[in-house]
């Protein structure tokens, strides 16, 4: 295991483990989270194939519908 | 292309039923007024302003209704929907308009408030990569949509090919929950989201005139904090 930073929150992970799956994991639906990953905005396409690094800096923003 | 031509053909038929000519007083005269209430240099400024509204629905339209109130500059307002019954428990539309695209309608209703307005209207269904190039030279981008996977969308385009931009999102407006709980925070420079972050439509949660008008005049206060050269969160 190894650890991350998940909007200043401590977590573990897998190595090797994916953006999809960590968000699969939260239970947060992909195309509804804003993701930065150590500062840098993570492109929507980018999500199955980021593998998350060791000590990552995760900010997630989630959005829910309706205006 | 053909959609513009559908929308200018239902304007001009719908606006020329106001007679929006007649009786109005003149320019100078809605400037001065404005200028009087507002203050002079603040006024100036306002005149200025060019903001982009992305969705036209409970948060858009109210949103444009407060700016082209106050004599924002100029508008550019954007939506693929049409005004249905459905919309008219929170939207600025009227029964009269249903059927009406909401651009139309709603630049109508515009112009009935000031026709002086400068307007600019698109009507397509926006795209993370067709956000910068419809809104670049906007001062604010006001992010108004309904759908949950167009907002992380919109923020990223603003963050990444619209640097600069002022940019106001909006999530988590449903429902009658506490008022207090919409808030204002600022997450980068010139970058702002509003809601209470997590009222989703739902089962006996449904998008409300109240609670979404809240959210809406935070985003047009935000706005106008932008144009106006101020950028911090609010206490």
């Amino acid at each position: 295991m190894m650890q991350i930073v998940c909007n200043d929150e401590k977590k573990e992970i897998r190595p090797e483990t994916t953006l999809i799956a960590f968000l699969g994991e939260l239970g947060v639906k992909p195309d509804t989270v804003f993701v930065e990953c150590n500062g840098v905005i993570i492109k929507r396409d980018e999500y199955e194939t980021l593998v998350l690094p060791e000590g990552a800096r995760l900010e997630l923003i989630r959005f829910v519908g309706g205006g | 292309m053909h959609d513009k031509q559908v929308a200018f053909t239902a304007l001009a038929y719908y606006v020329s039923d106001f007679k929006l000519e007649e009786n109005v007083p003149d320019r100078k005269e809605f400037a001065a007024v404005l200028a009087e209430r507002h203050g002079e240099e603040i006024q100036a400024r306002i005149e200025q302003g060019v903001v982009g509204v992305m969705g036209l629905g409970g948060l858009g339209s109210a949103v444009a209704v407060a700016l082209v109130r106050i004599g924002i500059g100029k508008l550019l307002l954007a939506d693929y929907d049409v005004v249905e019954l459905s919309n008219l428990n929170r939207q600025y539309y009227f029964a009269d308009q249903l059927g009406l695209p909401k651009t139309v309608a709603l630049r109508d209703t515009l112009l009935r408030i000031n026709p002086y307005v400068c307007l600019e209207t698109i009507n397509e269904r926006l795209s993370e990569e067709r956000i910068p190039l419809l809104f670049k030279g906007v001062d604010v981008l006001v992010e108004c949509f309904d759908d949950p996977a167009m907002k992380p969308a919109a923020l990223r385009a603003a963050l990444t090919a619209l640097k600069g931009v002022g940019f106001v999102g909006a999530s988590g407006m449903a429902g009658f929950g506490d008022n207090n709980r919409i808030v204002t925070r600022r997450i980068h420079p010139r970058v702002y989201l509003v809601g209470d972050g997590e009222a989703e439509v739902g089962p006996n949660q449904g998008l409300m005139a109240p609670r979404v008008g809240i959210a809406a005049h935070h985003q047009a206060n935000q706005a106008l904090r932008l144009l106006l050269g101020v950028d911090e969160q609010s206490e």
